[in-house]
């Protein structure tokens, strides 16, 4: 073979230069050939013909367990699914999934979803509706109709409620519980000390107590006489000195297990928490050390406070809907529904089939009586719930310190409002 | 919630990734974002080689071109040319998402796509203010090292933001080394993190090098020195941080790393003699970049001070590198030591028939004339030898403030006392050498002998000797 200068060109680059190049793309076909090798080692390991969906939830350890045995139990009756699980904390979950879902991600499905934000979800345009068809074929017209309702914006189904928490009250193991507010003044005097929240949201449920509403119709508010005869009970027990009126659900709920309260009125997520430090022997476990049982009333029907709702959306972009809604109606349904009654996590089932004996399990049979008395937020004051809860918690205070007589209380919150709201329009 | 082990987080990457890429809005916007990145490149190659170009045919622009390789214009010129390729992403990613936003499209990558390109402006603007002053040679080096992984890495982790939960990742166990779990996220920065801090440090120290030595009156060799410790300093907490971050087991760290201490000790004992030597000499400050020193009869300025070996460039242009502990163990001349005035001489032989103090002023002058000889001390003439064969032996000695200097002083002087000698009527001597020559044995004896031989002009003085190496010689054949 013959060289000429022709074919023997000098090459532009330095030996030491062009030793370097051919290292670099010696390094370069390395790298990628270990990429490519650990990609299809992972293809191979991830079995490409399954479905994936990837399920997002905010249920921290220990409660996840629960939640991760019902979706294993899931994946093994479709064992052509592959349920991708991920824990996202609980303050981050509706945001991260806003911003995910603006590029094209975000899970298929998103588990624990505070019905508060589901406006938010939907503003953004990240949840897929569930049409009334879908609905029915899932059999979702079969869970409670309120927390339906809740999950529903502008008649439209957003999502499926998974589980509810209400106002329940707790007491102390020994103790026979109240069941109206004359024996709360009643135990006081016996010595027992009771602690209530007194907040908007938190004490909602005297109001019920009196069969009274603040609610009116098109977002006004409209308080009655039951929300002027809860406020002079307040103002009656509050001089006593085993009635705590205030403090927020924390406070007390650390007060009680710490044992400087004997009862309180306090959310039934509380429960998880309060089983593991109150409960003998003390673990998880063990039997609790304290009960919980419905509200007190004015008589002897429990009243009811609001209906928190933990939902379920389906990402806007899935490419897996009927699986996402096959897993929502399993999720709902009464075996699912009975399991997470019965995980002595504070969630009340949604179900309306699900029957709970209450002789043999009292406390998720309270939970489920009080669940049914609760009381539904109008969708029209989601928008300003933030300031209303603030109007209210500012109107409270001022009964409670004799800044403002009872019987103006309902005329003052509602002229409040208005004014907040139509400064708002404006 | 549980630990998973990296196999495992790699397994649920892939399978988010698998989720995704389901997904027809990923898709399309994989695809527009692929198509963005290469017409950006397209098109910013083409402005450049369209300028390149023009610059090159119009004469009126030779002036431009002159001005723009010139200080700050040249830096503007570079930091224009890196980041074309960025301001043209961005404004054909901003147009693009609008487009498909008003066709309703998903657009989020899209909007992070103009992130990673807002990343890389200003990043091409901090490495081109940063590497602008340094030699191109040494800014490629760092943008190849440093910056361009550093925003692959970025990008990368953007990317896996995505596809993984970058906290659960962070703590997923990779592997268990000395008996404790090693996290994906411990191994990064003790790897990783260590690499790009210790390049970070490196850039720096030659930074700020390259600005006190250019824009300060700071010694350059002290600074330099000062700079190498806080640069090893910090260089020495990166590396204790991020071997820190692994959590090793300090029990069975100290067991093993016991047992092989004897071993390491004998392997590297070299090394760490050279180290310990060099942690001294830039703690005595015995030996700084700057300084000029003489070893093996060679005189060289120190490049660089590392705690292993030092780089000593002669005047020859030739690098050296000596391991520290010679410096440290062995003696050697340093010229900078206090002060970098070195005192040298050149010989002149002239014929005993002049004027001593004549001669001594016409040296004198000679010597005070050159700019780059010290006048303090002064320059001095003195009579070194005399009367043997006619001829009077005269040491110039003189200062100069570079010892680097000396061999073209020397020439220099050499040549201005030839004139002065010729203008003042001062014969140079040169000396003899005879030849005896045994032409019948075909052998030839070489006697040097040194005689007072005028130069044609008739003068009589020896033509200026630097040293007896250099020593003139005049041959004759007997």
């Amino acid at each position: 073979m013959e060289y000429g200068p022709s074919t023997l060109r000098p090459s532009k680059y330095s030996p030491r230069e062009a030793k370097k190049r051919r290292l670099l793309a010696l390094h370069r076909v390395a790298g990628i050939s270990l990429a490519v090798g650990l990609l299809g080692l992972s293809l191979t390991s991830c079995e490409l013909n399954r479905r994936r969906v990837l399920v997002w939830h905010d249920w921290p350890d220990p409660q996840a367990e629960v939640l991760i045995e019902l979706l294993q139990g899931y994946s093994e009756l479709d064992p052509s699914l592959r349920l991708i699980i991920e824990y996202v904390p609980s303050g981050e979950l509706e945001a991260r999934f806003i911003d995910e879902v603006r590029s094209g991600f975000g899970p298929d499905v998103m588990l624990g979803v505070d019905a508060d934000r589901l406006a938010d979800l939907v503003a953004a345009d990240a949840v897929r509706s569930i049409s009334p068809a879908q609905s029915a074929d899932h059999r979702f017209d079969q869970l409670e109709a309120r927390a339906l309702q809740v999950m529903a914006i502008d008649g439209s189904q957003q999502g499926v409620p998974l589980a509810g928490f209400t106002d329940v009250l707790y007491f102390r193991d020994g103790i026979e519980p109240p069941s109206t507010l004359h024996a709360v003044i009643d135990l006081a005097e016996a010595g027992y000390t009771t602690g209530i929240p007194v907040d908007f949201v938190g004490a909602y449920w005297g109001v019920d107590a009196f069969g009274g509403t603040v609610f009116g119709d098109d977002n006004t508010l409209a308080p009655d006489d039951g929300f002027v005869e809860w406020m002079e009970w307040m103002l009656e027990a509050g001089p006593q000195p085993n009635v705590i009126l205030g403090g927020d659900y924390e406070s007390l709920r650390d007060s009680f297990a710490r044992g400087r309260i004997d009862l309180f009125v306090g959310s039934s997520g509380e429960l998880a928490q309060l089983r593991s430090v109150l409960s003998e022997p003390p673990s998880d476990g063990g039997e609790p050390r304290f009960g919980l049982t419905t509200l007190p009333g004015a008589t002897n029907e429990a009243p009811g406070g609001f209906l928190e709702i933990e939902g379920m959306v389906i990402n806007r972009h899935t490419d897996h809907m009927t699986e996402a809604l096959a897993l929502l109606e399993y999720l709902t349904n009464v075996p699912s529904q009975g399991r997470i009654a019965r995980s002595g996590l504070g969630r009340i089932p949604i179900n309306e089939s699900v029957a709970i004996d209450p002789t043999i399990s009292p406390v998720e049979a309270a939970l489920l009586r009080q669940q049914r008395r609760s009381v539904v937020l109008p969708r029209s004051f989601e928008e300003n719930l933030a300031d209303l809860t603030d109007l209210g918690n500012e109107i409270y205070l001022q009964v409670a310190r004799g800044l403002l007589p009872p019987a103006d209380a309902g005329a003052v919150l509602r002229a409040r409002y208005d004014e907040l709201t139509r400064v708002e329009h404006d | 919630m549980t630990d998973e082990s990296s196999g495992e987080q790699v397994t649920v990457i892939v399978d988010r990734a698998l989720v995704f890429l389901s997904r027809g809005e990923v898709v399309e916007q994989l695809v527009v974002l692929l198509l963005v990145l290469i017409v950006s490149r397209i098109m910013s190659r083409a402005l450049w080689w369209t300028i390149d170009l023009g610059r090159k045919r119009l004469p009126s622009s030779a002036r431009l071109a002159r001005l723009l390789e010139t200080g700050v214009s040249s830096r503007l010129l570079d930091l224009v040319r890196a980041g074309s390729a960025p301001t043209i992403g961005i404004v054909l990613a901003t147009v693009t998402k609008r487009e498909l936003e008003a066709a309703g499209r998903v657009t989020g990558l899209l909007e992070e796509l103009i992130g990673v390109f807002v990343v890389l402006l200003a990043g091409e603007i901090v490495m081109t203010g940063l590497t602008g002053g340094l030699e191109p040679a040494e800014g490629r080096r760092h943008r190849r090292r440093f910056f361009k992984p550093l925003i692959a890495i970025i990008v990368g982790l953007m990317i896996l933001n995505h596809l993984a939960d970058l906290g659960r990742l962070a703590s997923a166990p990779a592997v268990e080394a000395f008996g404790s779990p090693l996290s994906v996220g411990a191994l990064f920065v003790a790897t990783l993190g260590i690499w790009f801090w210790t390049d970070a440090i490196n850039l720096m120290n030659t930074v700020v090098v390259d600005f006190v030595s250019k824009h300060t009156s700071f010694n350059d060799g002290s600074a330099e020195a000062t700079l190498l410790l806080v640069r090893y300093g910090l260089i020495l907490m990166g590396i204790t941080y991020g071997v820190g971050q692994l959590q090793l087991d300090a029990s069975t760290v100290a067991a093993i790393t016991g047992g092989l201490s004897v071993g390491i000790g004998f392997g590297m004992r070299e090394v760490l003699g050279n180290f310990i030597s060099g942690s001294f000499l830039l703690f005595e400050r015995s030996l700084r970049p700057g300084d000029i020193v003489e070893m093996d009869e060679q005189i060289g300025t120190v490049e660089r001070l590392t705690v292993r070996s030092t780089t000593v460039r002669t005047i020859d242009n030739e690098e050296i590198v000596v391991p520290n502990q010679r410096f440290f163990t062995q003696s050697f001349k340093t010229f900078t030591g206090t002060d970098e005035k070195v005192r040298f001489n050149v010989v002149v032989m002239a014929n005993c028939d002049n004027d001593v103090e004549h001669v001594r002023g016409v040296l004198h002058r000679v010597a005070s004339s050159h700019p780059e000889i010290l006048d303090d001390p002064r320059p001095d003439a003195w009579v070194e030898d005399g009367f043997g064969n006619n001829i009077v032996s005269y040491r110039l000695n003189m200062w100069s403030a570079s010892p680097l200097a000396i061999p073209r002083l020397r020439s220099d002087v050499v040549r201005l006392v030839w004139i002065a000698f010729q203008d003042a009527g001062i014969a140079l001597v040169f000396p003899d050498m005879k030849v005896h020559s045994n032409a019948s044995a075909g052998e030839h004896l070489w006697s040097p002998s040194i005689t007072p031989h005028s130069s044609t002009d008739g003068a009589n003085a020896s033509a200026p000797q630097s040293n007896p190496q250099d020593l003139q010689v005049s041959r004759a054949t007997s």
